[in-house]
């Protein structure tokens, strides 16, 4: 797809003309007439020609890229080269070099570009100068821009957190400096690091127009304006910011064709050349024609129709295609998934089943012990009645009847007195055996609600680790046993603590408990 | 400043010129008068009035050291100004008494005046007894004094500091009292709170109006015949200023310099002697060596952060020709048109480009006064309100 994209690109460019619209064309007008004869630049008309203004107009003209500006340039770089026989500060070297730049004046540009790093590596120069050095070295041959690479580690290691930088130790000045520095890091993205500080540099720039807009005061004046613009043209997106700046520009200009330092100042080269770069630098002068653009639409619509047929076409063979290459896979598929899906759903049954099975033991023991209790309360409550008839019998026997009857009455007291004591120790001894047998059945069900969130191995493995060590291992041994096994298992805390308390309270269950609970689980596992 | 004290540093004790005391030689032959009139018994009182740091202190000082050489006691007292008229002329009786005793000691060798002023009341000082200001007993007190010490010394100076401190009581009473007691000068110093170009009159307004609160008695005032109104150093005493220091020191300093630190300090003398302490420091890191303007730049941008970090985030919005406007526009005290800015950069322009360029500035100027209070405009006239700032500007809109 990005080839494709590439492709259609480069056919674009390929028919790319170089036009200068008119009123750029009136601004590369009001330069070449500004132009001091046989000099270079000054700022306003009537004074002296500057090397700063000179390389400003200089870098503008090269983009016009017009016969006129490329004599006018080539006269200026001769102008300067005797007109600056010494430099005294990095910025008249960095100007310097923007105009002798691809000029076969003899100028020793090798040995300037060695004097610009010796004197910035030596000082402590701003963010901005440093940035303007970046620019400069733009156009170098590959092996003279390494000489730049110290200077874009040192703007690098002055961007601030919020990804400005600063002119000082005043936040809401970062906005030109940030712009500077994002615009001189541009050609060195290929670095991931620069591209990263770039970009968070452009999401500063953006956040702060988005908040404060173009007529913020910070924003005020054409200069600060194109440079603004300049950053931002080297990002992508957020269209509508940058044409909104690109629109304040344009109407920046004056009649004359030229842009002053602000609204309604009169036209000065610098700050016209400053926006001849900005507009530039947005691609102001690169057109491609009607016709040809016309046409490529026109193939691209043909292409993309043909394209969609395709398309369709494809869409309509691919199930069948499927169907005949990977029918049978995809049924064998679909057999086993079925499967899987019906081994989960007895397995949740099972799960279900167990657990039914096990409340209903719990229940039954319940009842059983409640019916005990019932069948021992009825039989003692007969028993005593039947007790005080016989008792009060054999006390009206006493007088009136012979000792034959009296030690029958007797006879019968006390068998229902051994009937009574029966009943009682057979019922105390139901209850207590119901009881043991709920105590397994709490175990039995904490130990599934234990093991539920385990993997069946880990419940396996568990279930038969306390069937294997049975029922009667003494208690510190067994603690230790299974703290170990809970350890080595490396289960989740919560999961721990709750094996630790099961554990605990199996452990301290009386070994009938232990067995009847080790009985369940056999019969679980089984 | 910011500098840690060094006491080698010939510009650390700043507060009083002392030995290092340059320039002010019509002041100084006006005390050399008002000494000889005391010593005549026809004194004139004597103030000195000026801005903060100009001086008033080391030139009462020199008062002193005059009165001294013509063995006048001279007696230095600072006001408390939370005290009482009555409380601060016992404070000044006090320190009077304490000079006298010296004085009585070492030509007689028997101090007693402290020792009867601190007999309360019993004591034949009336002040000592009293508890409210009245000037009888100032006036027989000082009297008493003078009678003590009188045989020793030609006259009795007292130099007040920081004399509108004083109560308009104090100022009314004490006046009233030397006023039949021709032995007695008193000098004060008045500081005044801002520059209006005509200390002297400032001083003697404020001396005024605190007489005035004393029911009107603008005699209290006019007995101080002598107005002494300190103004800025003189280029040359600046310079001196300096050089008398820096004398048999390892270190020097480069004329560019000195000339530098007279212009930013605005001549004052405190400032130059802040900034110059500041600049020997760092000087004197190095070793012995020759003081330079780098110097004094490290130290204007680590003492005046703000400006000069306005003054650089200005330069980095600027074109090269802007900046260079606004370095001019620092070179000049004082507000300027744009079209005398435009004319001081470049005399030899034609009128109409001249006018051209003028509306190119002004554009600029409106800009700037706007975005930055580094620049202000009044009456369609652009200034750098300060030396400061005007420093900050000059540096950074500089070429790198």
């Amino acid at each position: 797809m990005s080839s494709a994209a590439d492709m259609w690109r480069k056919r674009l460019e390929s028919g790319e003309e170089h036009v200068v619209p008119g009123p750029l064309r009136a601004a590369m007008k009001f330069l070449l007439d500004a132009q001091i004869r046989g000099e270079g630049w000054a700022g306003y008309p009537h004074l002296p020609a500057d090397l700063h203004v000179t390389a400003q107009v200089v870098t503008a003209a090269r983009l016009f890229r017009h016969q006129a500006a490329d004599v006018a340039t080539g006269n200026a770089a001769v102008w300067i080269g005797s007109a600056f026989p010494s430099l005294d500060t990095t910025e008249d070297l960095i100007s310097l070099l923007a105009v002798v730049e691809g000029q076969s004046d003899g100028t020793d540009t090798d040995g300037l570009r060695g004097k610009l790093a010796v004197n910035l590596g030596n000082g402590d120069p701003s963010t901005v100068l440093l940035a303007r050095a970046l620019l400069a070295a733009e156009h170098w041959p590959h092996v003279a821009r390494a000489t730049a690479r110290p200077w874009v580690d040192r703007v690098l290691g002055r961007q601030l957190s919020d990804g400005s930088w600063s002119s000082a130790h005043l936040a809401e000045e970062s906005v030109p400096v940030t712009a500077w520095a994002v615009r001189a890091l541009a050609p060195w993205r290929d670095r991931r690091e620069v591209a990263t500080a770039a970009d968070r540099g452009l999401t500063y720039l953006r956040s702060v127009l988005g908040k404060q807009g173009w007529t913020s005061p910070a924003l005020t004046g054409t200069y600060v304006l194109t440079v603004v613009l300049r950053a931002l043209a080297t990002g992508s997106g957020q269209a509508e910011l940058s044409e909104e700046g690109l629109d304040r520009l344009r109407l920046l200009q004056g009649p004359d064709g030229g842009w002053g330092g602000g609204p309604g100042e009169p036209s000065s080269s610098e700050h016209t050349a400053a926006a001849v770069i900005a507009l530039a630098e947005f691609e102001a002068f690169r057109f491609v024609s009607l016709r040809l653009t016309r046409l490529t639409v026109a193939e691209l619509q043909s292409e993309l129709s043909e394209l969609a047929k395709k398309q369709a076409v494809v869409n309509a063979n691919i199930d069948a295609w499927v169907e005949e290459r990977a029918g049978k896979i995809l049924a064998d598929r679909n057999r086993l998934q079925q499967r899987v899906d019906d081994l989960q759903a007895s397995l949740k049954n099972a799960r279900m089943i167990r657990r039914t099975v096990l409340l209903n033991l719990l229940k039954r023991s319940s009842v059983s012990a409640a019916k005990a209790r019932r069948i021992t309360v009825t039989g003692l409550m007969a028993l005593l009645v039947v007790g005080m008839v016989v008792t009060w019998l054999n006390a009206i026997a006493m007088d009136r009847f012979g000792v034959v009857l009296r030690y029958g009455i007797a006879g019968v007291d006390a068998s229902v007195t051994i009937a009574l004591g029966y009943l009682i120790v057979r019922a105390e001894w139901r209850e207590s055996h119901a009881v043991d047998g709920m105590a397994a059945s709490f175990l039995m069900i904490d130990f599934i609600e234990m093991t539920d969130g385990l993997s069946a191995r880990d419940s396996q493995e568990l279930a038969y680790g306390l069937i294997r060590e049975g029922a009667e291992l003494p208690y510190d041994y067994a603690y230790r046993f299974f703290q170990e096994y809970i350890y080595r298992r490396k289960f989740p805390l919560i999961r721990m603590r709750q094996l630790d308390n099961w554990i605990t309270a199996y452990l301290k269950a009386d070994g009938k408990t232990r067995k009847e609970f080790l009985a369940h689980l056999r019969e679980t596992l089984s | 400043m910011h500098d840690s004290p060094n006491p080698a540093n010939p510009f650390l004790s700043s507060k009083v010129a002392g030995r290092f005391f340059v320039g002010r030689e019509p002041e100084i032959r006006g005390f050399e008068n008002s000494l000889e009139a005391l010593i005549r018994r026809e004194p004139s009182h004597i103030y000195i009035a000026g801005v903060n740091g100009l001086g008033k202190t080391s030139c009462l000082a020199k008062l002193e050291d005059l009165a001294r050489d013509r063995e006048v006691l001279a007696v230095r007292v600072n006001l408390d100004q939370r005290a009482s008229g009555h409380e601060q002329m016992k404070s000044m009786f006090e320190t009077l008494i304490t000079a006298a005793d010296e004085v009585i000691e070492l030509k007689a060798g028997a101090p007693r005046l402290m020792r009867e002023w601190e007999r309360g009341t019993d004591s034949v000082f009336r002040q000592s007894r009293d508890d409210r200001l009245r000037t009888d007993a100032l006036k027989y007190d000082l009297r008493r004094l003078r009678d003590a010490v009188g045989p020793y010394v030609s006259g009795i100076l007292v130099c007040i500091d920081l004399g509108e401190r004083i109560t308009s009581d104090a100022l009314s009473a004490l006046t009233s009292a030397v006023e039949p007691l021709p032995e007695y000068l008193i000098a004060l110093t008045i500081r005044l709170p801002n520059d209006d170009g005509d200390p002297a009159g400032a001083g003697r307004q404020r001396l005024d109006e605190i007489a005035a609160d004393a029911h009107r008695n603008l005699g209290a005032s006019r007995a101080f015949g002598s107005a002494v109104g300190l103004g800025p150093f003189t280029p040359a005493q600046a310079r001196e200023c300096m050089l008398r220091r820096l004398e048999g020191r390892t270190i020097s300093f480069e004329d560019a310099l000195i000339d530098t630190i007279a212009r930013v300090a605005e001549r004052l003398p405190h400032r130059i002697v802040q900034y110059a302490h500041d600049v020997y420091n760092r000087a004197a890191q190095r070793g012995p060596e020759k003081a330079s303007i780098a110097h004094f730049r490290q130290v204007f941008e680590a003492t005046h952060r703000l400006e000069v970090g306005q003054a650089r985030a200005l330069r980095d919005r600027h074109a090269s020709l802007d900046r260079h406007t606004l370095r001019e526009l620092a070179r000049h005290n004082g507000p300027m048109s744009p079209l005398d800015l435009a004319k001081a950069m470049h005399p030899q322009m034609p009128s109409d480009a001249l006018e051209y360029f003028a509306a190119g500035i002004q554009g600029l100027l409106n800009r700037v006064t706007e975005s930055s209070a580094l620049c202000r405009k009044a009456s369609g006239r652009f200034e750098v309100p300060d030396a400061v700032r005007r420093y900050a500007l000059e540096i950074c809109m500089e070429p790198e």
